[in-house]
């Protein structure tokens, strides 16, 4: 596998079948495991320098690597790098008051349902004990992901264990004929799901998109 | 159980400062063609492709020059590349 790959492994610029072979690669070599961790980290670092303006205010430069440090340890574990390596699409770790993350699953690709699942598992896991909603939403061809005979049906239980709350949208059953039955039990329906994720974003959830 | 109003004590307010502050220096001293990658990738949230066709490069040269910037990123702001992993070793042991 080329560092190109890799890099669009982080972006999330891969093909399905890109992704699923470079994801599996990674899985297996803890050495991918830094690197790619490292990546997402020099990303989310780069998004959070810019966020908001920095305050110059002659600061003593006498300790730099301490500054670097401390906010290197505040911003894995706010990104979850502590629970093992994260996958890419949690940019999201900056915000103060930041409630739960919703994930939306919207593509017919095992793919990248194994990736919104591994992302919900990883919050889960970093926050422990403390209060972080974690949500997948899936509609459209998403849905596929919550049916029964869903290839992630496994991983569907072991998520809804860690507390991920796993729903299907209310418009995608109708049009398509689905009904309670033909989803896993574990599943909760919400009226649409795309309005499920513009609330939860209007109430300070972190939205993500594997 | 909730967090500080913001998260972070005065302490790490000012490292997280002193972090954002290095993090742009980083930035500006990129060469012209890897920062334009890396803003329109990173912050911006381009594709490759998108970020392809504003700068009228192939797709290839994104990748290429995304690595490299990274890694260069990486290397500019670990004043030693060690402190890095370092980290949750160093907490553990430290007394």
């Amino acid at each position: 596998m080329s560092e190109e790959e890799l890099h669009a492994f982080v972006d999330g610029q891969l093909s399905a079948a890109d992704q699923a072979r470079v994801l599996d690669a990674i899985d297996r070599d803890p050495a991918l495991q830094r690197r790619v961790a490292e990546f997402q980290q020099t990303k989310a670092l780069l998004r959070h320098a810019y966020e908001r303006p920095p305050q110059p205010k002659e600061s003593r430069t006498a300790q730099p690597s301490r500054a670097w440090q401390a906010l290197a340890a505040t911003l894995l574990l706010s990104l979850g790098l502590g629970a093992g390596w994260f996958t890419h699409s949690l940019k999201t770790s900056a915000a103060p008051t930041l409630k739960g993350v919703v994930i939306q699953v919207s593509e017919a690709d095992p793919a990248k349902w194994e990736m919104a699942l591994i992302n919900a598992r990883n919050v889960r896991r970093a926050y422990g004990d403390k209060p972080m909603e974690v949500e997948i939403v899936a509609y459209g061809p998403g849905l596929n992901m919550l049916r029964n005979n869903s290839t992630v049906s496994a991983d569907l239980e072991e998520a809804r264990k860690d507390g991920v709350k796993l729903l299907a949208c209310g418009n995608t059953m109708r049009m398509t004929n689905t009904t309670r039955e033909d989803l896993n039990w574990l599943v909760d329906v919400v009226p649409a799901g795309i309005v499920e994720i513009m609330q939860k974003q209007n109430e300070g959830y972190a939205y993500v998109r594997p | 159980m909730e967090l500080p109003a913001d998260g972070l004590t005065p302490e790490q307010q000012h490292a997280d400062n002193d972090l954002a502050l290095r993090v742009r220096r980083a930035v500006s001293a990129l060469p012209l063609g890897q920062r334009q990658v890396v803003t329109l990738v990173d912050l911006e949230e381009l594709s490759y492709g998108a970020t392809a066709q504003a700068l009228g490069i192939p797709v290839g040269t994104v990748m290429s020059r995304l690595s490299r910037a990274r890694v260069a990123l990486r290397e500019l702001l670990h004043e030693s590349p060690a402190t890095l992993h370092a980290l949750p070793t160093k907490t553990r042991s430290g007394q």
